[in-house]
């Protein structure tokens, strides 16, 4: 049994630094909900683990100049609470709160669930609707990148192997949706994830629409010829349903355990529907 | 699990073939391959390197070739294992070869069994990177055979 070293630096940047030190023997934890499991199944064989647990102030919820920060070592059950989260962006709060179960949102930060970059998750999707950017943080300097440009493949980012992402910013949104969809009834994760982001002017009228698809494709994806649709109109019945069959068509699922291909884009057109007729109706 | 793809290459058939049994150059051209080894006339080994995210699978293994009617059609059987993750892969394997306008169609297909700690993964992360090493392995072809 060969034992791991863990580190524990007070600072991102002395993470980061000390990552670039080890390299490839070197993992980061933060909740450990993905790495322990990938360590308990021996998946990974990490000689060094550099934990985020002792640098403090990384888990900070606030508003900066009409954007929400997230810090990344804020654990879900957190930010599912948070009076904050839930006035800026309700849909986000319904996001984080349907992650696994109570004990896992306790344990898991947001940082840690996008690093991980498992397909079938739910705040990827609902942060890609909202056009959410994530800072990167390496020995030399902090870079931002929209979340878009984040998640490159299964399990796999855009984060260079000294980077760590420290924070997450959220655009504001006047009206937003999540809609998960589980087909199976005993684990969390979903079959398929909808999130939606919308403005619409006094008349009710589209001035711009955001749907992202997650858990049934690699990597968040969006429509943009279908986003396109709802400019300058009225969400009619026949123009959401429209959308959602155009999402439908477009998009290219994936089959797992949860739902075949085909499965998956009946689905899709389903909840793309649901979150569409959310945010028409919701006409405060 | 059934990987099927397929790839144009821009060289006569003749010489694709020729390519694909020089076998310390067809390694060079497979993303991953850190070494490889003649058995015999039907046989090699070697050392495959894979990484998803933050997993690395290091597989060892043998390829017997069962079929091969030159210049057209190969057909085999590969087995290997990666000790780390304690997996193992069984596959047969079929290729062919045809010559189209402008160069040769390479497409094969291939019947894996994935047992083991890596087989979790599921069906679709393991056919999007079969994807991604042929898209990388034609890559590496056709810089050499172009």
């Amino acid at each position: 049994m060969n034992r791991i070293k863990f580190l524990e630096p007070t600072t991102f940047s002395e993470a980061s630094a000390l990552l670039a030190d080890y390299g490839d023997d070197a993992k980061v934890i933060a909740g450990g909900v993905s790495v322990t499991l990938m360590l308990q199944q021996k998946l990974i064989a990490p000689s060094v683990l550099v934990s985020l647990g002792r640098i403090s102030g990384g888990d900070f919820i606030r508003i900066e100049s009409d954007e929400l920060h997230i810090g990344a070592l804020a654990k879900l059950h957190d930010l599912e609470r948070s009076q904050i989260v839930r006035e800026f962006c309700p849909a986000l709060t319904k996001a984080f709160g349907v992650v696994g179960n109570v004990r896992v949102r306790n344990q898991a930060t947001i940082g840690g669930n996008l690093s991980a970059a498992d397909y079938a998750a739910d705040p990827p999707a609902m942060l890609t609707a909202l056009n959410a950017r994530v800072q990167l943080q390496s020995p030399e300097e902090k870079r931002e990148i929209p979340l878009s440009e984040f998640f490159l493949s299964f399990y796999t980012t855009a984060l260079q192997p000294d980077e760590i992402l420290t924070e997450i910013i959220i655009p504001k949104w006047p009206r937003t949706s999540y809609q998960k969809f589980s087909s199976i009834s005993a684990e969390g994760r979903p079959c398929l994830a909808v999130g939606v982001a919308a403005d619409f002017d006094s008349e009710n009228i589209c001035k711009d629409l955001r749907i992202a698809i997650g858990a049934a494709v690699e990597t968040p994806q969006r429509v943009v010829e279908a986003e396109a649709m709802a400019h300058a109109s009225t969400l009619t019945d026949e123009l959401v349903a429209a959308i959602a069959n155009e999402y439908s068509l477009r998009l290219d699922p994936l089959t797992d355990v949860r739902g075949s291909a085909w499965y998956r884009k009946e689905m899709i057109a389903v909840f793309v529907k649901r979150a569409l007729e959310e945010v028409r109706n919701d006409n405060r | 699990m059934q990987i099927k793809d397929s790839f144009v290459i821009n060289a006569p058939q003749e010489k694709v073939w020729e390519f694909l049994f020089n076998i310390p150059k067809l390694g060079e051209c497979v993303p991953g391959i850190e070494s490889v080894k003649i058995v015999d006339d039907k046989t090699y080994s070697g050392k495959l390197v894979v990484k998803v995210g933050p997993i690395k699978s290091e597989f060892t293994g043998t390829v017997i070739m069962t079929e091969v009617n030159a210049p057209n059609h190969i057909a085999g059987t590969v087995e290997g294992d990666d000790k780390s993750s304690a997996s193992s892969v069984k596959a047969n394997f079929s290729g062919t070869l045809t010559a189209v306008d402008g160069g040769t169609e390479a497409a094969f297909q291939v019947d894996a069994n994935l047992r083991g700690r890596l087989a979790q993964f599921g069906g679709p992360v393991i056919t999007a990177t079969a994807k991604k090493l042929t898209a990388d392995f034609a890559k590496n072809l056709r810089a050499q055979l172009e």
